[in-house]
């Protein structure tokens, strides 16, 4: 292989699909740790993230209609602990693939996208 | 507003399905600057980017149908020098804007048709409406 070539772009933001952003709010917030930024027209900016990336919301007109072929995981420490905030937020378990206590769980936002939680 | 709660999780990676691994190890390891980290079954994960996100691709056998809901945004200094350059690499320009918020934005479809966008974006020059 040849030496590796410098990035074209860096990766800096991810945008997510909502159709309320009260609500979108309300769980990102919660499952991410951190506050709005910043709120413009259709669009609400999360505070970065350690590491520098920044999570954003938009609010689209149209429904989702198939899988989110882009997806978050996030990581976390305490399975069962996040699984059950996630679902007071508005999110809903989809399907576990958990082995001794390794593994991940598929849920979905309050939009039906899905995300993943790894066991850290 | 209350103090912020412990977060319940850490983003740390971002998965993006693909019809093949060769094809798309190759286009978003020369977007990213990253090579291959790992791979097993369907999967492929590259190296940590610098700000320690994993992306990893995932082979699967359904098509894309509709617009990606979720997508990434790279940072870039120059959009329109840079256009070319992932073009190049087998995405496809869907849009390309030059000015107010963003000093440029392209949306590009990926050789999977999911869709990113490159910009030059400052987020301080967002208005703050908390």
């Amino acid at each position: 292989m040849t030496e590796q070539s410098q990035a074209i772009g860096i990766l800096t933001q991810v945008g997510i699909d909502v159709s309320d952003l009260g609500r979108a709010e309300a769980f990102y917030s919660a499952l991410l740790g951190v506050k709005r930024f910043a709120a413009h027209d259709n669009y609400l900016n999360f505070e970065p993230l350690p590491g520098e990336l920044t999570v954003y919301l938009q609010k689209v007109p149209e429904e989702k209609t198939s899988k989110t072929r882009v997806h978050l995981d996030v990581t976390v420490k305490d399975m069962e602990w996040s699984l059950a905030r996630v679902e007071e937020l508005g999110g809903r378990r989809l399907a576990a693939f958990l082995e001794d206590g390794e593994g991940w769980t598929v849920v979905e936002d309050p939009d039906g996208n899905e995300l993943c939680l790894l066991q850290g | 507003m209350a103090e912020q709660a412990e977060a319940i999780a850490a983003l740390t990676h971002v998965g993006i399905d693909v019809s093949d691994l060769g094809r798309a190890e190759e286009f978003y390891s020369a977007l990213l600057g990253v090579k291959r980290y790992r791979a097993w079954d369907e999967y492929v994960a590259l190296e940590p980017l610098p700000n320690g996100m994993i992306v990893f691709l995932q082979q699967v056998p359904d098509k894309k149908t509709s617009k990606t809901r979720v997508h990434v945004d790279l940072t870039v200094s120059d959009v329109k020098a840079t256009v070319p350059k992932v073009q190049a690499l087998g995405a496809r320009l869907l849009v390309e804007e030059y000015g107010e918020p963003t000093d440029g934005l392209a949306v590009f479809a990926d050789p999977d048709g999911n869709e990113f966008c490159l910009l030059n974006f400052d987020l301080d020059a967002v208005p703050v409406n908390c």
